[in-house]
Parts: structure tokens; sequence; C-alpha cells
């Protein structure tokens, strides 16, 4: 009897269980057009400045389409705290996020299909930002509004203490990171690193601070085949690249200690507080790093390497999520933030805390909210140098991946580059074999 | 008589003076080492310095600007919200331990062995291990259909029944003498009265006991809170820490305070309630 | 004999039998008085432990995708979990973690326990500040050691290393130190604990020992080794197991620590799941990650409580 009760319990909690599970997905229904909300989401510092700026975007967005809307900024662990929300199959309506994000969220079913006809103003957007709203498919699953490349931040101040003329090419971009790692460029004899690099291996920070390197060394993650990828990781090409990278550490010695556990954070502070020379970053930090070195800070277009010069673009998109009962409310959001209104709000002008770097619609000429010349710069490396991750389903896997092997490669200098590169390969042509993309 | 012996090593006033200086310095080496970083920190937060590898324990240029800051990083409402996690929460953690302690310790009904052997199998299903499938559950609760994720609620509720709490409680409450209740009940006192106004009354120091160790182990919550809250607006404080840490806005003056204040209400409960403390620990017991 | 244990784990108290007594009252009321009592207990227990729990093993069955709909898979996920290096090296890695952890913690333990045996109250006051550590949030100490293991010389690890003359380590930041640094984190958290429990067991052992072995001429060392240890072994069993069984799940320390990093050097099963869970989105490896976690859980309480019930018969 007792036995039978105990197994009845039991099969209970098990039916319970199974029942409460997610089962395949439904259409959503709709909130009448006139009810909608929405609940935007944006990988930003809650209370910063960027925090403020995306609530000046939402207020004028509300008071402009009649739809209450709230923009939540979380910084830390964005793509768990997002996961956590799709497994209990209640995403935000709005996600503003990286383009590279979009394979992952895609494969996943997380996000709607955009259709460019139907969004009002997708025409002005320019061409080469789509690009990174497209996905493997040939499907656009985001709606971009801004976007970015990377340059080279460096303490003009210590060049010039040392008498050094802006570095032209990577030797002279090394002698330049060892002459302020050994020539104390401060003169008061304090220890500085030349390079400040985001080294950890937490959201592929690694591999993603590097690439720039990566490609300008002649690296490539993949072949491009008609049929297919194919991992590139282990090539003659991609070995010197990542030698060179790994170099900086184990030969040349001119990165930060402990760059291996440094995030964009951590790294950025270093820079900033006068721990490191250079900084190879995006845009987003120019008005910070301008408030705290002032006329000490120059930003240089990054000396080209072996292969010329290859410049890590990134953006945002809007991504409009999938069960949401919003859905017009969703679309008008896009359209909002990429209209000339929005965008000017995103840029923020000179102020610290932009959301939009450079802007995607192109009748909004940046000079007309901004002074500061370095902007052209970026939109410069952005039009000419600029190159997106390669689009796979997914591409955060490699970007895992790889940034583990680069941290390791850094991180313990008895590794053998080449083996450790052939053993990614094999990780990298697995893993194009799982998103079922592997060229035969 | 050797007085000597009265511990393992028989160190006492009657040692020699050299051996009684070694065993002083080993006493202050013990309480620097384990108590001198807690200070280190509570003076950090009050200190100017901003280089993030350093604590001291003495203050230098003591001043109230990273409180300020903290201010300005919202982390008065992760202090609310801890605060109300763990009031409501062990309020009603207390009140659910007692009445199924009362059942088990007070009662004899068929299948008793089976919830108490359901009670320990609950200690063995820590969040940790259960991470997962609890977000699902949270997100919607069977048949209720609820929602509580990313709210205080759902910080609160899966914690409020805990086997430790119900089990220490079932110890204490089986010593109350079966007279007294006897007596009530000649007097004609109902369920509710004998629970109520007997039994609780005999077990106070019992309330202490399960008070302490449910604060403690609330206010040190950490995967909960993690899987529940999404808007920082929700955080509490240890979960802000990290991500006050991690934020690249933030300087070490701001996470400084916000560890302070996260250490100080659990010192000050172990400090305040110590002898309960020390008896808990004793009464997790068994005769083996 | 008296055996403490920490909140969160299972006081080894034996599933008895319902009390004993020796009538049954007519006065005990009505059969679903005390499911009354029980009710909100037991409700919230099914809600929030065992509904949970089936549902991790049914979904270590499933292909779990939110959005696309579930599948079922069989035993792929078990498959996969065990077919990884991450897991193995997980595996490894919490099991290094328990042994050197646990072992650090209870020679410490005892160690403090021994000086600060007494009834003076300079005593109760080292004993006092050196149990601090037990009660703080666990996420504040992770916090307060990410300072105190600062990767430049002058942080304070470093500095106190290189009063020994020792080179500047790079803590939780190297691979080769970050499994070690966690380590020693659990060792500062959990050697107050012990020496608190060390010290109520060391009450029970027998006065008159003390004295015989010291009028045999013993030292103390000889006192230590052939008395307190031995009257103490039952405590020390019981803390290694609970330890044992606690440390299968560390979890928050790690997190916070090292995140299982540098390059997964310090990954343990909790961390594993997580990750695979909210990170890389292999929800049902996950659920097949916590379903084996659980069942070794189970196996080595089981394990302790045969065990012990064997010595005692």
């Amino acid at each position: 009897m007792r036995r039978f009760a105990a197994f009845v319990g039991a099969a209970a909690v098990l039916a319970l269980s199974a029942c409460s599970g997610a089962s395949a997905a439904v259409e959503v229904e709709q909130a009448p057009t006139d009810k909608q909300t929405l609940e935007i989401w944006q990988r930003k510092s809650p209370g910063g400045p960027s925090d403020k700026i995306g609530q000046e975007l939402v207020a004028a967005f509300t008071k402009a389409t009649g739809i209450p809307a709230t923009m939540t900024s979380i910084s830390d662990e964005f793509e768990v705290k997002l996961q956590q929300r799709a497994v209990q199959r209640n995403l935000p309506d709005v996600v503003i996020n990286d383009t590279a994000q979009l394979g992952n969220m895609q494969t996943q079913g997380l996000l709607r299909q955009i259709d460019r006809d139907a969004i009002e103003g997708a025409d002005d957007v320019n061409e080469r930002a789509w690009d990174g709203a497209r996905a493997y498919d040939g499907d656009y699953y985001g709606v971009p509004v801004t976007a970015h490349t990377v340059a080279l931040f460096n303490r003009k101040d210590w060049r010039q203490n040392l008498g050094l003329d802006v570095p032209e090419d990577w030797d002279s971009l090394v002698s330049m990171w060892k002459a302020y790692a050994d020539g104390d460029p401060t003169g008061t004899g304090e220890k500085v690193a030349g390079l400040a690099l985001p080294g950890t291996t937490q959201r592929g920070y690694m591999s993603w601070s590097t690439s720039t390197y990566f490609w300008s060394g002649g690296g490539e993650y993949f072949e491009e085949t008609p049929d297919g990828y194919r991992s590139a990781v282990a090539t003659d090409e991609s070995v010197r690249a990542a030698t060179w990278i790994r170099d900086l550490s184990c030969k040349a010695d001119v990165l930060q200690p402990g760059a291996s556990s440094y995030d964009s954070g951590t790294t950025k502070d270093l820079f900033k507080s006068g721990g490191a020379g250079s900084f190879l970053v995006a845009p987003y930090e120019l008005a910070s790093l301008k408030e705290a070195l002032g006329s000490d800070l120059e930003v240089l277009t990054p000396p080209p390497g072996p292969a010329g010069l290859v410049t890590l673009a990134e953006g945002n998109n809007a991504y409009l999520m999938a069960g949401s009962a919003n859905e017009t409310a969703q679309e008008e959001f896009a359209e909002f933030m990429i209209s000339a209104q929005g965008q000017e709000i995103g840029m923020a002008g000179d102020r610290d805390g932009n959301i939009v770097r450079l802007p995607v619609n192109s009748t909004v000429d940046m000079a007309d909210t901004r002074d500061d010349p370095d902007w052209n710069l970026f939109q410069k490396l952005f039009d000419e140098n600029g190159r997106y991750v390669p689009a796979v389903p997914n591409w955060n896997p490699f970007l895992n991946e790889s940034a583990k092997t680069l941290n390791a490669l850094i991180s313990d200098c008895s590794l053998d580059v080449r083996s450790e590169m052939e053993k990614l390969d094999d990780v990298f042509t697995a893993e194009l074999a799982h998103q079922e993309v592997l060229a035969p | 008589m050797n007085r000597n012996l009265d511990t393992a090593l028989g160190l006492g006033s009657q040692n020699p003076v050299w051996l009684r200086a070694l065993t002083a310095l080993a006493c202050a080496v013990v309480v620097l080492l384990f108590a001198g970083p807690l200070v280190a920190l509570l003076v950090g937060a009050f200190s100017g310095s901003h280089d993030p590898s350093h604590l001291s324990l003495f203050p230098t240029d003591l001043t109230l600007e990273n409180w300020r800051a903290a201010l300005d990083r919202n982390v008065l409402r992760y202090l609310a919200n801890s605060l109300i996690v763990v009031g409501i929460g062990l309020l009603l953690q207390m009140a659910v331990s007692v009445l199924a302690a009362y059942s088990l310790a007070r009662k004899k009904f068929r299948g008793a062995g089976i919830v108490l052997l359901l009670i320990m199998a609950t200690m063995m299903l820590p969040e940790e291990i259960l991470a997962i499938p609890l977000t699902i559950v949270l997100s919607d609760l069977p048949l209720l259909h609820l929602n509580i994720t990313d709210s205080l609620p759902g910080m609160i509720v899966p914690l409020v029944a805990w086997g430790f709490g119900i089990i220490v409680m079932v110890e204490f409450m089986k010593e109350v003498p079966r007279e007294l209740e006897e007596a009530a009940r000649l007097d004609g006192a109902g369920e509710f009265r004998v629970f109520w106004s007997v039994v609780l009354p005999a077990v106070t120091p019992a309330l202490g006991v399960i008070g302490v160790f449910g604060f403690t182990m609330i206010w040190d919550q950490y995967m909960l809170p993690l899987l529940v809250a999404s808007d920082p607006e929700n955080y509490t404080l240890p979960l802000a820490l990290r991500s006050l840490r991690a934020d690249p806005e933030v300087g070490i003056g701001i996470v400084l305070v916000a560890a302070t204040l996260a250490m100080l209400p659990s010192i000050l409960a172990f400090l305040g309630f110590q002898r309960s403390f020390m008896r808990g620990i004793s009464s997790g017991a068994i005769k083996g | 004999m008296t055996v403490l244990t920490r909140p969160e784990t299972p006081p080894a108290t034996r599933p008895a039998s319902p009390p004993t007594r020796r009538r049954t009252s007519r006065r005990e009321g009505k059969v679903w008085v005390p499911w009354l009592f029980l009710a909100p207990a037991l409700v919230l227990f099914l809600y929030f432990k065992f509904i949970p729990m089936g549902q991790a093993v049914v979904m270590s069955f499933q292909d779990v995708q939110p959005y696309l709909g579930n599948s079922w898979v069989g035993t792929a996920n078990y498959r996969d979990l065990f077919a990884t290096d991450e897991f193995v090296a997980a595996l490894w890695h919490t099991a290094v973690i328990a042994v050197f952890q646990i072992t650090g913690a209870l020679v410490l333990g005892f160690a403090l326990a021994l000086l600060l045996e007494g009834q003076a109250r300079r005593l109760w006051f080292v004993r006092s500040a050196a149990f601090l550590p037990v009660v703080v949030p666990v996420a504040v100490i992770a916090e307060l050691w990410r300072i105190i293991y600062y990767p430049t010389e002058d942080g304070i690890a470093n500095q106190i290393i290189g009063v020994f003359l020792m080179e500047p380590s790079q803590w939780i930041n190297s691979p080769d130190s970050s499994l070690l640094s966690v380590i020693l984190v659990g060792i500062w958290r959990d050697a107050p604990y012990n020496m608190i429990i060390i010290i109520a067991g060391l009450v029970s052992v027998d006065r008159s020992l003390y004295e015989a072995s010291s009028l045999d001429g013993a030292g103390w060392v000889r006192r230590v080794r052939y008395v307190t240890l031995p009257a103490l072994r039952p405590v020390m069993v019981i803390l290694l197991t609970l330890a044992a069984i606690r440390a299968m799940r560390i979890f928050t320390e790690v997190f916070l620590l090292t995140n299982g990093g540098p390059n997964g050097s310090s990954e343990v099963l909790m961390t594993l799941v997580y990750q695979l869970g909210f990170a890389r989105n292999e929800l049902g490896v996950a659920a097949a990650g916590s379903v084996v976690l659980l069942v070794a859980t189970i196996v080595l309480t089981l394990a302790v409580r045969v065990g012990s019930k064997r010595r005692n018969a």
C-alpha cells in the first residue's frame, strides 16, 4: 500500500513536471494595438551615461507614438540574463545588442524575421550596416541601429616623451609598445604596459579584441566556398598571425600583467588611469577617454599588418524578439530608432554615453551633431577597412573557442602555437559540422 | 591535581612566560588572519584611495565620498531588496517550520515517516543542483500558471520551506513535556490553542536558533536571486556586488561600500545572537 | 556524542520512526489535523524541490529549445556530457578542490581548536573574531579575495608571499594557480567553522585520560595523538562526509572568483552546468549534468549512512 502510494506520488510529480515544461512554440495572441507596451533591453551599464541616453530615447519614442515603453540596461552577463528569460519563455519585446549575437539568437528561434520593405525608413539605412543584420540563410533578423569599427587609442604624451613617430607598420608599432614598457615614458619610474588588452575568455573578449590583428596579419577564421565553410585557423598565415599576437605576451612582453583575465571594462580602466600606452577600441569610449586624458590622447589609424589593414566592424541591431504580444509596437520602435530623430538622440552629440556611434541612417550628417573630428576617422575606417565577423549560423562558439586558444597561448608561453591552432581547427571543423555548414 | 590538563595542549596561566607570549602571539595572528580582511573592507569603504590592489587596516584619508557615489549607483535599492527578502522570507520560513515541526514532533499519524524522509531528501536538492528546471518552474508555476521571476516574491517563496529549520524545530519540540499539552487539552484547549499557547512558548530558544540560521541562510543566497532577477532593479546586494565590480564605470570604492553593507547585517546578527548560533550548531545533532 | 552540522547540510538524524507513545490519545484529534499543519511546507517542497527535480529528469532526455519546441533524444545528452573533455576536467577540478580544501580546513580547524580551546574570555573573543568569515555572505568573501589576489607585485597576497621571498603570483588569473587560489579561500572560510565544531567535540574528551597520559610521562604530542584524536574521530568522520557532499556542488565561490577560468582551469561541475544551460543553450545537457550531480549526492549520502550504521552495529 505504502509502496503504491509512493509510486503514485512519483508518477504525479513526473507528470506535473512534464506538463509544466515548455512545449512547441505557438503563435502569441496579439494585444490590441492601442494597448501595446514594450519592454526593451540594452547591454549597457545600469545608471551609467548610456543608460540615461537610452531613457531619453525611449521617452522620445513614447512621446512620438504614444506607446508606453521601459528601457532596462544590463551590462553584466547580459546574454546569460537573456538566455534565462528565453528558458522562461518570457523574452523582452526588443533587445538592442551586438550584431555578432544574431546567429546565436536566430538559431534558437528567439528572433522575428524582418521584412525590410515593411519597415518604414529602411531604405535610408546604409547597405553595409544591413550586412550586420543578415543571418546565414540570407534573411534579415534585426534592424541595424548603429555601426562602428575600432581605432588605436594612444598616449600622445608618452610617445612624444620618448621621441617616437606615429607607427606606420607593425615593427614600429611593437617597438613603440616595447619603449612604453621599458623606457619609462611617464618619467616617474612607474612600470607601465605597452598595450592594454582585454584577454579574458569571458564573452570571447580575447578573440574579439585581437581579431583586427588576426585579420591584418593574414589570419582567417574560415575559407568560404559555395558549398559552405571550411576552418582556416591552422593555415600558415593564420598560425603566423596567432604567433604575432602571442609574442606580444611571450616575446615582446608588452601586455599588462594578468591580461588574460581583463575584460573590456577593467582594460579601459587600466588605460584610463595610465597603466598602458595603447588600447585598440571602438569609439564608444571616445568621450570618456577624452575627458580623462584630454590632449594626452591621440586616436590613430591602426598600422597595417602583413595583409594590410582590416578592422573589426560591429554594430548593434534592434532585435524584435519572438513570442511578443506587441508586434506592431516592436516595429514602430525599430522605425523610430532608424529615423533621423532617433539616430540623433542616440548619437548624444559629443556627450559620453552615445548608443548610436556611427549613424546608420544615410540622411543623418554626423557633423550636425558632433564637433570632434576623430569621429570622422572612425567613419572612414568603417567605410574602407571595416569587416563584420563571418556570417556563420552562430558565431558565438567560434568566438569562445578561439578566445580560449588565444588566451591559453598568451598565458602559457610553453605551448606550441601550431599544435594549439590545429586543435582549434578540429574544434572549428566539428562546430561547422554541428551547425551543418561544413563544406564537403 | 594538574589544572593544566583541562585542555589538550594544556595552555593556560601557569605556563612559562615564553609559552604564554607565544600563545598570545598566535592568537593575534589568528584574529588578524580571519577578521583582519573584513575590517580592512570596512575601512576601505570609508577611505579615499581608489587603488584596486590595496586594502588597509588603518584609515587614510577618511571620507564619505564612496557612500555618496554608491547612492548614485542604486546601492540603497539593492539593500532595500535584500532587507525585504530577508525580512518577509524569514518570517514566513519560521512560521512554516514551526507548523510543520509541530505536526511531526507532537502528532502520531500514518505517513509521518515518509514525510520526514521527504523533508530530508529536500536537503539534497539545493538551488544549485536544481538551477535550470527551477528557472522554468518559477516562470510558470504548474497548475497556477503564475510567473514569479524577476520579482522579489520569486526570491522569497522558494526559501520559505526549509528542511533544516523544520528538523531542528522537531528536535526541540519533542522535548516539550507531554503533560503540559495534556493539561491544556483537559482545560478544553483546541488544536491551535495547544500549538500557540503551550508548545510554541516552550520552544522560544529554538525560535532564536532557526531565526539566526535562517537569516544567515537567506542573506547568503546567491543562486536563487541569480536565477530570478534579470532587471537590476530587483538585484539583492550579493548579486549587485558582481555587476558593480564588472562595470567599467564603477570604481572600487562603490564596490567596497556595497560589500560592507552586505557584510554588516550578518556580522551583527551573529554577534547579537551568538548563543543561539552556537546552540544551533550543536542541535543539528545526532546521537551516534 | 554530539555532532554538529551546517545549516544547509542534512543533519544525519536518523529518519526515525514517528515518536512512539504509550497510547494514542483520542485527543490526538482528527486525521487531517497533522496534514493541515504540514500542508504549507509540503506544497512548497513539491513546487520548488520535487517538481524541479522531476523536470530535471525529464529535460535530461530532451533537446530543450524553449522557442522551437522540445524533442526527445533518449540518452544523447548523457553521452554528450560524458564525451566532453570539459566534463571530465570539471569532475577532476571538483575532486581536487574537495580533497585539498577539506583536508586543509580540517587540519587548520583542528590546530585552531587546540589553540583556542578553553573558557577564558580572551579565548572567547579570539574565537568569535575567527568565526566571522563563516557568517559573511560568500559573495562578499569572493569580492574581498579578488582584491587580496590582485595580480600585481603590490597586491596584498603577493606582498605577503613576498615576505617569504616568493615570486609574485598571478593567483586567480593564471591557469597554474587558479584552483589553488579557490582552495585557499575555501580553507580560510571553512577552518573556523570546523574549529567551533571540534572545540565542541573536545569538551566531551575524558579529562582523566589526559591526566593518565600525563602521569605516564607523555608530552603534548603524544597526548594529542593518542587521546585527543581518537576521541574526535567520530566528529571528524561526519565533518568530512558533510564537507564532501557540500564540495560537490561548490558554485558561488568559483563563479565569482574565476568563473571557471582562465582557460577552464578552475571549471567545476556546477559552473559547467550553469554555463551549459545559460551561456551555451545546451539546456538538456545541463539538465543531465544536474541529474548526475544529484545521483552522486544521493549515493554519497546513502553510503555514509550505511557506513555509520554498520559502525554502530
